[in-house]
């Protein structure tokens, strides 16, 4: 009995676990399951509750965000739609994106959100907003950063050739090909090299939000409005939908970076964008 | 008759006055961007009996707050004051947060004369122009027919606030609420009232005057209830509150428990062994916006009265509070139920009612529900939606005040609801959840709407659909089913082996190759030195040697001979054989070589070629060949001092 009571109490202990993450799994998708309902029956407010729930309890996953997107443009949609609805929506499909990137159906819908909230801040008459990307970020998004990384290492197996054929051959004609290769392939792994590490950099230092009020109002150190001649290029706030990455956190206030304007805004302005567990 | 026509008319006219009075105690005035509240401490005071009228001014906060503040009053009246202080307020109206700030300005009045008087209106200087409040209506009276408490407040004669020496005569002025005690029974520690806890305090930080700030509870939930109390001590007699700056408090709603000192009771208080006094001057529940540390800033108070004299003249002496650091969280995410808003804390209940509940098709029915209970009353309520069934915007009606220190009331919404589908239409529940701090959990309140009997209509629905050029019309479709969950791909670069095998490739050809070219410069060096004279020189030693031990004397000529020759190469880089033995001296210090040192090969050579042609010389063998090994050595050491000679 002595023996076989710690057994018993592992087995129950296991049992217990397997039965709690169990109940969990179906709690999300019984959630899920009520916020589809909700969303076919009209209940916007309703299905906004369900995954939003889902987002709190920490239940990552792509169709819950697209679902989430789905209810917000519903209720953008109705009349009673609440400022940031558009932009609530175009986060939950960035997110959808960010967990699978060859969801077309959410780039799409990603793409029409984001015209129609610029459609509906020039009918108000603000004014168009570009965003200028950082040349370092712009050529680092060129490619994924897997093909970098795959082309530095092609640069270095080339290279690794052609050192190894300038070693061993005797042949002018050889050696020049193989100085040729070297060369090009030492450039290749270079250049490829730094953009894979400063595509890691960004991924691990950066992270993604999306400004999910009309407009963020970019906000000094000391949380005073950004003057139009302290702004970069004049830009004095962040339209709803924009994607950010998030510099640093300093109580209430966060230092964004939206192409070449940085500024802190509040951080009940964005929504941060959840990646994959 | 005609006499008497007059004066009923007068009765009448002025019992009209006091029941619209009565009907509203205050009259709050919007101006455009600037909100203006008249309150009077009472409508009917005793001839030379003084009364306050407060005014409030709270306009936009990011505009200049109101200033200025002045009051007309009619021939008769004697006004003191403005006193002047800052006020702050936050509201959630429909979701969003508005800030107001402004002013509060309070005068003290009292007339000479009996009548009904009309005072004001009060104004202020806004964006430069002038904001008016309402005016308001007094009757004075005759003394002793006033109030049965005014009258007893009559037998201690009202000071006069014109009169300086009347603070000398009388002290301060009775002010109707503020008890003041005999300041002779100052000193009588042992014989004070209990006073309640509240008022407690160990030390006091300043031993003429101070105030004390507590928020209770100072961790709290987001929209939970915090109550912050303010007390004024002042341990120099009777004082009056002047100058006041309320304290800032950005981050949080707030409701006023108590406005001022002037209701509240005096205590005394037995403090670091002197008696103070005294008295609550603030009471408000506070209900935190958003979470994190959020901070109540300083209040800042003159005291006036005799024993307070204070830096600058006429301003009495100024106090401020401690600033109050409050933190605040969420509510734990573990039971949290779906639906629930951030920041609605408190405890519930709904009820309402739906009429009528038979109606046509695109008609509309009326939803009231009401929401009562204590805490932090939601602004709105999230109504259950479908298609078909479409809710207007409500309109509010609401009733919150504190009860007891905590803020509890109910809100009203009457809806009109428009129902386009026919047939038996469930309206479904209006739920709202809530955290309960007491019971440190969620719960929830509910009224079901019920059913509605939708009769079919004749008249030409309005188009239920969305507009066909509406943008958003079908844009999101959403997912029925979950589908494959997203894996956290490891991108190449995060693995260390990559950056590994990066560098691995080349940097190893590079080794191989570098080791590679060392080790053919190796080889090239022990060959050029198994085949340096020099080490041929003591090869042929070593072979001399052996001759020796042998008994050959010939091949130990032979080879001492050798050595002999390869010393002089390598010393001189002169091959010998190529030159006559007689020549061979002047050759040698041709060279560089010492004559001795010349003349000794010389012999040596002779010597060998001796032993090896003749068989017998003056040298046997073994003596041969150590002249050999020491002529050897000798000409090592003269070649490296040459070598040395010519690279300096």
């Amino acid at each position: 009995m002595k023996r076989a009571s710690p057994l018993a109490a592992i087995a129950g202990a296991l049992a217990l676990v397997c039965v709690a993450s169990h109940a969990s799994a179906q709690t999300a998708e019984e959630l899920f399951r009520q916020g589809v309902g909700a969303l076919q029956s009209g209940a916007h407010d309703d299905a906004i509750a369900h995954f939003e729930l889902l987002s709190d309890r920490g239940f990552v996953h792509p169709d819950a965000s697209f679902n989430r997107a789905a209810a917000y443009v519903q209720r953008a949609s109705s009349k009673a739609a609440r400022p940031g609805d558009l932009g609530r929506a175009a986060a939950a499909l960035s997110e959808t994106l960010l967990l699978r990137p060859s969801d077309e159906a959410a780039e799409a819908a990603l793409e029409r959100v984001r015209s129609e909230i610029a459609r509906r801040r020039a009918r108000e008459g603000a004014s168009a907003l570009m965003l200028q990307q950082r040349l370092s970020r712009a050529v680092v998004e060129l490619l994924p950063e897997n093909v970098w990384a795959l082309s530095a290492a092609a640069g270095a197996f080339f290279l690794t050739v052609g050192l190894a054929v300038l070693r061993v051959a005797r042949r002018p004609q050889v050696r020049l090909a193989a100085l040729t290769t070297a060369s090009f392939a030492a450039l290749v792994l270079c250049t490829a090299g730094a953009l894979t590490a400063l595509a890691r950099h960004y991924r691990h230092a950066l992270t993604p939000a999306v400004v999910v009020a009309p407009e963020a109002r970019l906000l000094d150190e000391r949380g005073a409005p950004v003057t139009s001649k302290q702004g970069t290029a004049g830009v004095v706030g962040l339209p709803e939908g924009a994607r950010v990455e998030i510099l640093e956190q300093r109580g209430s206030l966060v230092r964004v970076a939206w192409g070449t304007v940085e500024g802190f805004v509040t951080h009940g302005q964005l929504r941060v964008l959840q990646s994959a567990p | 008759m005609n006499r008497r026509l007059p004066r009923s008319l007068l009765r009448v006219f002025r019992l009209l006055c006091l029941l619209a009075i009565l009907g509203t105690s205050t009259h709050a005035i919007a101006q455009g961007s600037v909100q203006m509240q008249t309150e009077v401490s009472v409508r009917r005071v005793e001839v030379g009996q003084i009364f306050q009228l407060q005014l409030t001014a709270l306009g936009d906060a990011s505009s200049p707050p109101p200033s200025a503040p002045r009051l007309q009053v009619p021939p008769g009246f004697a006004v003191q004051g403005p006193t002047v202080s800052s006020q702050q307020q936050v509201s959630i109206i429909n979701g969003s947060i508005q800030q107001r700030q402004g002013i509060t300005a309070t005068w003290l009045l009292s007339s000479k004369q009996a009548g009904i008087f009309k005072l004001g209106p009060p104004s202020v200087a806004v964006g430069g122009q002038r904001a008016r409040g309402q005016a308001v209506q007094i009757e004075v009276v005759p003394r002793g027919q006033g109030s049965p408490g005014a009258s007893r407040r009559g037998s201690r004669q009202p000071s006069d606030p014109f009169d300086p020496f009347d603070f000398f005569r009388r002290g301060m002025p009775s002010l109707p609420g503020l008890d003041l005690p005999d300041p002779d029974a100052l000193d009588e520690l042992d014989t004070l009232p209990p006073v309640p806890e509240e008022y407690r305090v160990e030390r006091a930080p300043d031993q003429t005057a101070f105030l004390r700030v507590t928020a209770t509870p100072m961790r709290a939930v987001l929209g939970q209830q915090v109550t912050l109390r303010v007390y004024a001590y002042g341990c120099r007699g009777p004082f009056r509150e002047a100058n006041t700056s309320e304290p800032s408090k950005a981050d949080f709603l707030s409701y006023s428990i108590v406005d001022n000192a002037q209701n509240e009771r005096v205590h005394r208080v037995a403090v670091d062994g002197t008696i103070c006094l005294a008295v609550k001057i603030r009471e408000l529940a506070l209900f935190p916006i958003r979470s994190g540390t959020l901070k109540i800033g300083a209040m800042r108070m003159a005291f006036d009265g005799r024993g307070y004299n204070g830096g600058v003249a006429g301003q009495g002496l100024v106090r401020e509070s401690a600033p109050l650091e409050v933190r605040v969280s969420e509510p734990p995410l573990a039971g949290r139920p779906a639906g629930y808003e951030l920041g609605t804390v408190g405890r519930f209940s709904l009820s309402g009612s739906v009429e009528p509940r038979e109606i046509t098709a695109g008609d509309a029915l009326n939803v009231r529900v009401k929401l009562e209970g204590s805490g932090n009353l939601p602004h709105k309520l999230a109504m259950p939606q479908q298609n078909g069934v479409e809710w207007l915007e409500p309109t509010t009606v609401e009733e919150i005040e504190p009860d007891n220190g905590r803020i509890q009331g109910y809100r009203k919404w009457s809806y009109v609801v428009r129902v386009n589908k026919p047939g038996r239409v469930e309206l479904g529940n209006i739920e709202l959840a809530y955290w309960d701090v007491e019971r440190q959990r969620y719960d929830s309140t509910r009224f079901e709407l019920g059913v509605v009997e939708v009769k079919a209509s004749d008249r030409p629905q309005p188009a239920q659909q969305q507009p066909k050029d509406d943008p958003l019309r079908g844009l999101v479709s959403p997912r029925l089913q979950l589908g494959e969950p997203a894996r956290a791909a490891r991108p190449i670069a995060d693995h260390a082996w990559f950056w590994f095998a990066l560098a691995a490739g080349p940097l190893s050809v590079l080794l191989v190759s570098g080791g590679m070219s060392a080790g053919d410069r190796l080889r090239r060096r022990v060959r050029e030195r198994r085949t340096a004279a020099s080490t041929l020189a003591n090869q042929a030693l070593g072979e001399a040697r052996a001759a020796v031990t042998r008994g050959d004397p010939a091949s130990a000529a032979s080879g001492a001979e050798r050595a002999v020759f390869c010393a002089i190469e390598s010393a001189t880089n002169l091959r010998p054989r190529g030159v006559l033995k007689e020549q061979l001296p002047v050759e040698l210090q041709a060279r560089g070589i010492g004559a001795e040192l010349a003349a000794e090969t010389a012999d040596v050579l002779q010597a060998c070629d001796e032993l090896r042609f003749v068989g017998a010389g003056d040298d046997s063998a073994g003596t041969l060949v150590q002249r050999a090994a020491a002529l050897v050595s000798a000409l090592g050491k003269a070649g490296g001092a040459r070598r040395r000679a010519r690279s300096e």
